[in-house]
Parts: structure tokens; C-alpha cells; sequence
């Protein structure tokens, strides 16, 4: 045990600010995020004979039955080059928002946490999306890997795909602080995010590439959402170089519009939470 | 701050967001705006000022719903203020509960690691020193073990290795130590009487006056989100005594009834300065009884409580009649009962009873509480009740020849009371 002998009596003198966001800063909310999401990470396959597999399994089982489907039930797409590696990558890219940002967003009430210790409010959405982002990192190992023997020639730009991972990270984190500063008075938010999360996997060229989605309600949603120019610029990027790219598609002014969105919702989600830090430990 | 002080409080006020019970549906949100709680609604601590001493062993009593958990909470800057301030000088550990942050499917290692730094210690200092920790709590062998194989017991260790390895300047506890077995809670209060000396300061919520007037230098009674008493922990466990006590009496008063007569003084016959009476026969006091409205006749009420609150016995009796008391008057009752507990320390508690106007039925006052220490040297082997008691010794050899023989050195008495005790 530490010594109870005298020690120097440099004790610092502070007036309490109350729970923040922050709490002490960004070194400490760092060392909580980064152990909170290691321990998450070990604890979630504990016991499961598996393990981290399932995290690969249900994305391929998902994109399995859709690659199916679409292609030898209607018999769709297949002059698309490499749709199957397409549909498989966006579907990874996807599954990792959807799945942090339902992760996140009741984070708050993890463990009654924040009304038992002075931690960093924001370490609590934090940690949870960087545990999912370290099996997102690994399973996108094995989906290059796929695509690699699929036939795809890497390119240059295969280089772009951190920046595809670290849009898309920056997207999820955004959305986690905005819906999870929301749970905190309207558990609602839980119920509410499978049937927002589906709606937004259709409004995503995810299984419809760009070229192929027709002009109506499916376009205008694509047109909204800020997922879409991620998912279209890193099939660009990765899969198929001569594809439509987001910008091409749409014009840059209307190209414009999702990305806006996509910072307001940031932007959002950081003064939302930043308010709802404050009470937050009373409140869940 | 003021030197020599580790926390300074100030005109603190807290309270919590009530949500409006009626816009709660969808319904009902539907019809109108949506209504957020009021904040400022359910006043919890209201405007409470007070010091606490670097080097002291603070209590904190109250009842539920007192604001002593908020307050902890808000010392601990879990919370925020609604308005005044709170300063504290040095590093703040709170243990509200204990084992915060642990992670049953992880190791024990991990754990101390996990808990440590969700206490507010740094991760490279508690990284060097799991394996102390992990010594302290008696559990080292089991250091790569999951905690959720851990048994409730080595859990409780393991968690109050980590909280003290944490090595605040100021540690909270809020009644964290309810839990494990009783030794386990006196290592933990004579570790944290250790840190006291040491120069560290202690800050305990708990429900047990008996631990508050043993370890605490100084109390604190929160009532209702203000303090009602703060100093010695003699006199404040006596209110908060007090007030457990009397809270239905103050109902009654608040409806509107008055009490006939109330406790002047109580004397405790033969008790030194300290409150002190040797062990006899018999327990006597004097009770002064002032009279506050005529009433045909008054009496007293005495009861006995150990250290946890537990009634031992009641007494009581009503003066005979005869002219009618009238305000002002004394009554001198001298109570004498036969005093069967062991030598400790106990509550006393007196009330004035007085007859209604019309006869009966009596009302009675508000409880008086002094405390006394009984003292000798009765059977101290545990319990609260000393019993007169005889033991005898029949020795029956084995073997066949014992079967049929009759026993050494019984006499026939004392087998039959062993019969009868079957």
C-alpha cells in the first residue's frame, strides 16, 4: 500500500465546477476512454465460444442473403463490376455506424457510471464507439482481404480508406452525442433508432449504387442523408475507380447539402451534449 | 479558502428537476408543447454553509431523503451546485459505493487498474502498484482470476484496497462500508482512522450513530436539505436521535395538538460527569416534569435503546390523581428499574406523559435522549441481555461400561434440568 507517511503539501485549492463534458481534460478523458474501451472490448465476447467472429458474421450473413437476392432472385446488377465486393464493404461500413452510434447513444446509462465517479461525461459515448471501432479496424483487414481475391486491383487511393474510416468515425461520434444528450430526458431515442437506422441503410448507396437509383423519394432521401457521399466516394476510392463519384453524380452545389448536414449534426451533438453533461448524472 | 480547512461550503443550494407528471403520455404531449421538470423543483439542499477541517474524521447523518447523499455527490463535483460554492483543497476520492467501475469478466489486475483510474487516479501510478493492492486485499494468488469468480467477501476487499490505494487528501464515503460483515467494516474504519492521522481527510455518510460517535471528531445532522446540528458527535447523534424519535409527535404538533406537560431534566442516579453507572441491580432515574397546561395528572415514560437503535424496554406510569397540575408546576418522578444489560453504551430516552383535560387518553411529549455508558464486567461475550446463569458439568465415560454405569458426579438435580433443556 502507499505510504501514509507525510508527503509534500502541495494540495491544490479548487473551486468544484461541476460534471462537464471534459470533467479535467482531455488527458484524463483519454486514459478513461481508451480503458473503458478495452475492457468493453474483452467483456463483450467473454463466454462466447466465437467470440469477436460474430462481429464478422452477421455483416457476411446480412450481405449473403442480400447478394442473393438481388442477384440471382431479380437477377440485378450483375453487369456492375464488383458488385459483390461493393455490396460487402458498404455493408461493413454501414454496420459499424449503425451498430457504435445504437452503442453510444445509451452510453450514459452505462453502469449508473456518472453518478458514482468524477469522470469525463464525454468518455462514456467515447469509449463505447472506440471498443466498436477497434472491431470495425479488424474486420476491414478481412474485407480487404476479400476484395483483394475477388479481383479488385488495388489503386493509389486505396490509401484514402483511413480517411473514408476517420469520416466516418467523426460522423458516428456527432450523431452518439446528439441522440445520447436526447436519451438522457427521452428514452424514446432506443426504440427509435432500428427503424432510423433502416430507413437510413436504404437512403445510403449501399445496395443501389448512384447510377441505378431512380429520381423520387429514394434519391431525395440519398440527397439529405450524410452518410451517402462517404459511402459513394469510398466505393470510388476502393472498389471501382470508374464509378460515378458523389460530386460527379449529384453537382457540387446539391453534393454540398448532405456534407452540410452532416457538420450540423456535429455541431449539434457537441452543444447538445456539452449542455447535458452538466446534469446528466442526475438525470439517467 | 481559509488555512487549515479541506473543504469550505457555502450557502450551497441544490435541488432536482421534478418532471410534470401530467405531460408525460404521448398523448398528453401531443395536446401542447412539450413541459420539461421545472428545475428548481424539489429542493434538496437549501443554503447550507459549513467547514470541514483538514485532518478531521467528518460525519454525516440524516435520514433518507435529507440530502446527505446529494451533498456527497456534490462535494465529489458529481454533481453541480444550483447556486453558492464549494472550495476543497487537495485530491477528492469518493467511494459512494464500492467497487465503481469494476468489471466482473475482467481480471482482478485489470480491475484495480479499472477502478483505480475511475476513482480519479492516474493509470501509470496504479499501474505500478496493482500488485500491493492486490496484497492488501488478501487476494494475490488470484490476480489473473475473472472477478465474477470472486466471492462477495474477496470482491468488498478488493474494491477497499483500490479505494485507499487512491490516497485522496480528502476521502468520501458514503455509507459505502454498509456492506460486507462487521469485521470487515472495523478494519476499514481503524485503516481510515489511520489515514486521519496520517493528516488525510475522512468524510463518512452513514446511519449508525454508534460508528459516527466512535470515530468521527466532528457531525453533521442534515435535516430536510439543511443542517440542524454540527459539532460533537455526542450532542448531534442525540439529535438525530431526536428527530428519528419524535418525528410523529412533530406531525401531531402540526396538527394542531399540544403536549400537557414536557421533560425539564433527566438525571441518571449515581452516573459520573461522563454519563457513566456502574453495573447494578437496578437503573434509577430522576426526571424533572414541567407542566405546560392543566391536566389532571402527568407521568413519564423511560425506555432503553442499544447502540443501533433497537428498543431494549419501555417503562412507564401516570402520578395518582389528585389536585389538579397547573401550568407551571414541576413533577419530580423517580424511575427505578431493574437494569439487565451488559455493560456498553446505551440511549435513554424520556417522556413527559400527561392525561387529557377530560381523564384519559394520555398525550405524551417529545423524547428526551442523554446517553449512558454502563460499566463492569459483566459476561462481555456478546448480546445486550445479562442473565443470571448456572452451569454443570455431567461427565459420562464411553465405552459399554458407561451405557449401564451410572456418571461420575452428577447430582440428580442437574440431570434432570439437562433432560428438561432437551
Amino acid at each position: 500500500m502507499s505510504a501514509v507517511g507525510a508527503r509534500p503539501a502541495a494540495q491544490i485549492e479548487r473551486r468544484l465546477p461541476g460534471p462537464s463534458a471534459l470533467g479535467e481534460g482531455w488527458r484524463r478523458t483519454w486514459e478513461v476512454v481508451r480503458l473503458n474501451a478495452v475492457a468493453d472490448f474483452q467483456q463483450r465476447y467473454a463466454g462466447s465460444t466465437l467470440g469477436y467472429l460474430w462481429t464478422l458474421i452477421r455483416p457476411i450473413t446480412l450481405f449473403g442473403i442480400l447478394y442473393v437476392v438481388i442477384t440471382q432472385i431479380f437477377a440485378r446488377f450483375t453487369d456492375i463490376p464488383f458488385y459483390g465486393s461493393m455490396l460487402l464493404f458498404n455493408i461493413m461500413l454501414f454496420t459499424f455506424f449503425s451498430e457504435a452510434v445504437s452503442g453510444g447513444l445509451r452510453s450514459l446509462g452505462t453502469g449508473q457510471l456518472i453518478r458514482k465517479a468524477e469522470l469525463p461525461v464525454i468518455a462514456m459515448p467515447l469509449s463505447t464507439i472506440l471498443s466498436t471501432t477497434i472491431t470495425f479496424g479488424t474486420n476491414m483487414l478481412v474485407v480487404v482481404l476479400w476484395i483483394l481475391i475477388a479481383g479488385v486491383e488495388p489503386t493509389a487511393t486505396w490509401l484514402l480508406l483511413p480517411v473514408v474510416v476517420l469520416l466516418l468515425v467523426v460522423l458516428t461520434i456527432g450523431s452518439s452525442l446528439l441522440l445520447s444528450a436526447l436519451w438522457v430526458r427521452h428514452r424514446d431515442v432506443t426504440q427509435a433508432w432500428p427503424s432510423i437506422s433502416r430507413l437510413l441503410f436504404y437512403a445510403t448507396p449501399i445496395l443501389f449504387p448512384l447510377e441505378v437509383v431512380p429520381e423520387g423519394v429514394l434519391e431525395d432521401l440519398q440527397s439529405v442523408n450524410p452518410l451517402a457521399p462517404i459511402i459513394a466516394e469510398a466505393r470510388v476510392w476502393i472498389i471501382d475507380p470508374s464509378a460515378p463519384g458523389w460530386f460527379a453524380d449529384r453537382g457540387t452545389f446539391a453534393a454540398l447539402l448532405p456534407i452540410a448536414i452532416g457538420i450540423g449534426i456535429c455541431v449539434a451533438g457537441v452543444l447538445a451534449f456539452n449542455r447535458r453533461a452538466r446534469t446528466a448524472g442526475e438525470e439517467i | 479558502m481559509r488555512p487549515g480547512t479541506a473543504i469550505e461550503v457555502r450557502d450551497l443550494r441544490k435541488s432536482f428537476a421534478v418532471p410534470s407528471s401530467d405531460s408525460r403520455t404521448l398523448a398528453d404531449r401531443l395536446k401542447g408543447p412539450v413541459r420539461r421538470g421545472v428545475r428548481g423543483g424539489l429542493p434538496v439542499l437549501d443554503g447550507i454553509t459549513f467547514d470541514i477541517e483538514t485532518g478531521e474524521f467528518f460525519g454525516i447523518v440524516g435520514k433518507n431523503g435529507s440530502g446527505k447523499s446529494t451533498l456527497i455527490r456534490i462535494l465529489a463535483n458529481i454533481y453541480g451546485v444550483d447556486s453558492g460554492t464549494v472550495d476543497v483543497r487537495g485530491k477528492v476520492a469518493p467511494v459512494v459505493e464500492l467497487g465503481v467501475g469494476f468489471n466482473t469478466e475482467l481480471s482482478a489486475r485489470a480491475n484495480v487498474v479499472l477502478g483505480g483510474v475511475t476513482l480519479g487516479l492516474d493509470r501509470r501510478s496504479i499501474e505500478g502498484r496493482v500488485d500491493e493492492v492486490l496484497e492488501y486485499a488478501g487476494v494475490a494468488g488470484f490476480a489473473e482470476m475473472p472477478l465474477r469468480n470472486f466471492s462477495t467477501g474477496m470482491r468488498t476487499r478488493l474494491a477497499f484496497a483500490v479505494s485507499i490505494e487512491a490516497d485522496p487528501d480528502i476521502l468520501l464515503l458514503d455509507e459505502a462500508l454498509a456492506v460486507g460483515d462487521s469485521d470487515f467494516q472495523e478494519r476499514c474504519l481503524n485503516e481510515l482512522e489511520r489515514r486521519r492521522d496520517a493528516g488525510k481527510t475522512i468524510v463518512l455518510v452513514s446511519h449508525s450513530i454508534g460508528k459516527i460517535r466512535q470515530y468521527c471528531d466532528r457531525a453533521m445532522l442534515l435535516v430536510d436539505g439543511e443542517i440542524d446540528a454540527i459539532g460533537d458527535p455526542d450532542t448531534v447523534g442525540l439529535a438525530y436521535h431526536a428527530h428519528q424519535t419524535n418525528a410523529n409527535r412533530q406531525a401531531h404538533r402540526a396538527a394542531g395538538a399540544t403536549d400537557g406537560a414536557e421533560v425539564e431534566s433527566v438525571e441518571v442516579v449515581g452516573a459520573d460527569e461522563s454519563g457513566s453507572v456502574p453495573q447494578t441491580g437496578r437503573l434509577e432515574v430522576e426526571v424533572v416534569l414541567k407542566m405546560l397546561a392543566e391536566r389532571p395528572r402527568a407521568g413519564a415514560r423511560v425506555e432503553l435503546r442499544s447502540g443501533d437503535g433497537t428498543v431494549l424496554f419501555t417503562v412507564s406510569d401516570i402520578g395518582p390523581e389528585g389536585e389538579a397540575l397547573r401550568p407551571g408546576d414541576r413533577v419530580r418522578v423517580r424511575v427505578s428499574a431493574e437494569n439487565p444489560v451488559t455493560p456498553a453504551e446505551y440511549q435513554l430516552g424520556v417522556r413527559a406523559l400527561a392525561t387529557g383535560p377530560k381523564g384519559n387518553p394520555y398525550t405524551d411529549s417529545q423524547v428526551e435522549w442523554t446517553f449512558i455508558s454502563i460499566e463492569g464486567h459483566g459476561s462481555r461475550e456478546g448480546g445486550v441481555i445479562e442473565v443470571d446463569s448456572d452451569f454443570e458439568f455431567d461427565v459420562t465415560p464411553g465405552g459399554a461400561a458407561g451405557l449401564n454405569g451410572s456418571s461420575a458426579s452428577a447430582t440428580d438435580a442437574s440431570r434432570d434440568r439437562e433432560v428438561g433443556a432437551r
